[in-house]
């Protein structure tokens, strides 16, 4: 009987002081600082590309680039083109115009509009979502339509930005629309899905617009993503648990929950990251509108890039968007600027 | 007539069933349209969920003077107030 005790105490024990040494580091989430003043800013030209013809770009659905070219989305609805494409040998000549990549229709290849878009990891596939269609476009580095997807909207709804990697989709969420969750991990392969990032604002309550992500990326093995107000991006497993955060500066503060009688009385939110892309074994991050590149490997700030149109001692441009393909990378400013350099020299030493 | 009305209570309740299926991700039971308008400086967008009209969200993306986006996020219940690119974007 004091062999047995002795044992259930040792047992009891053991997994006492398991628990107690796990737990911390279960929930211990790195929280790592990228020092932009210990980083040399620098600054880079860029060339307006002179398109001539008058185009509008949305805010929501960025732009992408490819190795077949530049696919861009019209910002209003009134066209009959769903997706503009500004090829590389176009933009060998003077003043390139733009083409159309898919136009609005119900047959195969068309939707009546994209409302956002991404790339696979190695930005060899791009897709564009339509959610009117509740359809997906692919299209392959070279431009080409090689499939399409139908999803349900009961089944799949994606309300803003996503991205695509290891043959899942990650779609942030609202709240009300995922039970309380913000981001969706969907296997398409499966069809099975996971819901990760609970609300950090409940339902009903303000300010909601800090529930928004404004910039998520696929990497080979990490989902990276950025909320609205935040100076920082948050890494996260496959399996939709966080793994790390990269800081560059304080977060605006979310304050307790509050409830308005207007809706249209909520707070605002800055977007200070509003883009990134994983291109050569580098997290790309559109931050202030500034490009910042981080070593993927161990997330280390290696170089922040400043752009200008003419001179250096000129304003900086403010970029709201960016894409690199095929050795160039793309800038937009505003609806309808748009910029290239080559961005070999970004990646020397 | 009995047998009308089971056949048509059956038929009725395969039909509504699937609205009747528990929220989750795979199935977010949460469908509407959507609704677009842009500005100079905004692009807006309305979901309108149109079973039976429970609520609306909208979201709002603008361009600041600073070259930043601001965003604005509203939603309420029943159905959306007012028309889309008037009142409603006050950014």
């Amino acid at each position: 009987m004091r062999i047995l005790a002795l044992f259930l105490a040792g047992t009891i024990s053991t997994v006492l002081t398991l628990i107690s040494c796990n737990t911390p580091n279960e929930r211990q989430v790195e929280t790592y600082i990228a020092s932009l003043s210990e980083v040399d800013d620098l600054k880079q030209r860029v060339n307006l590309l002179d398109i001539q013809e008058p185009y509008l770009l949305s805010f929501f659905s960025t732009i992408q680039a490819a190795k077949g070219g530049l696919v861009l989305t019209p910002a209003t609805s009134s066209s009959e083109i769903a997706l503009l494409n500004l090829s590389h040998t176009d933009q060998q000549i003077c003043c390139p115009t733009l083409s159309s990549l898919a136009v609005k229709g119900r047959g195969p290849g068309e939707v009546k509009g994209i409302s956002s878009s991404t790339k696979s990891i190695f930005s060899d596939t791009l897709i564009f979502y339509s959610l009117i269609d509740a359809k997906f476009l692919l299209y392959n580095k070279n431009l080409r339509l090689i499939d399409e997807w139908l999803f349900s909207q009961r089944k799949l709804t994606i309300s803003g930005n996503f991205a695509y990697g290891n043959r899942k989709l990650i779609i942030p969420t609202t709240p009300r629309s995922n039970n309380g969750y913000l981001l969706n991990i969907y296997d398409v392969g499966t069809g099975k899905s996971i819901n990760a990032i609970p609300a950090r604002v409940p339902t009903g309550y303000q300010p909601a617009v800090r529930n928004s992500i404004s910039a998520i990326a696929a990497t080979p093995e990490y989902i990276v993503l950025a909320f609205v107000g935040d100076r920082e991006f948050q890494v996260l497993n496959y399996a939709g648990k966080l793994v790390g955060k990269i800081r560059m500066g304080k977060n605006d503060p979310i304050g307790e929950p509050f409830q308005i009688q207007n809706p249209m009385h909520a707070p605002k939110g800055t977007e200070y990251i509003p883009k990134i892309e994983y291109y050569n074994r580098h997290l790309v991050v559109l931050y202030n509108t500034k490009l910042l590149l981080f070593e993927m490997r161990d997330f280390e700030l290696k170089k922040q890039l400043t752009f200008y149109s003419g001179g250096i001692e000129e304003e900086a441009l403010k970029i709201s968007d960016f894409s690199i393909g095929d050795g160039l990378l793309y800038l937009r400013s505003g609806r309808s600027k748009l910029y290239k350099a080559p961005i070999n020299q970004f990646w020397k030493d | 007539m009995k047998k009308f009305l089971l056949i048509f209570t059956t038929l009725f309740l395969l039909t509504i069933m699937p609205f009747n299926k528990i929220t989750n991700a795979q199935d977010p039971g949460w469908f509407g349209t959507r609704y677009t308008c842009a500005t100079d400086h905004c692009d807006i967008r309305l979901y309108q969920n149109e079973v039976f009209f429970i609520y609306w969200e909208l979201e709002v993306r603008c361009l600041n003077d600073s070259g930043n986006y601001v965003r604005g996020s509203y939603s309420g219940s029943g159905v959306y107030p007012g028309s889309l690119c008037n009142g409603a974007v006050a950014l």
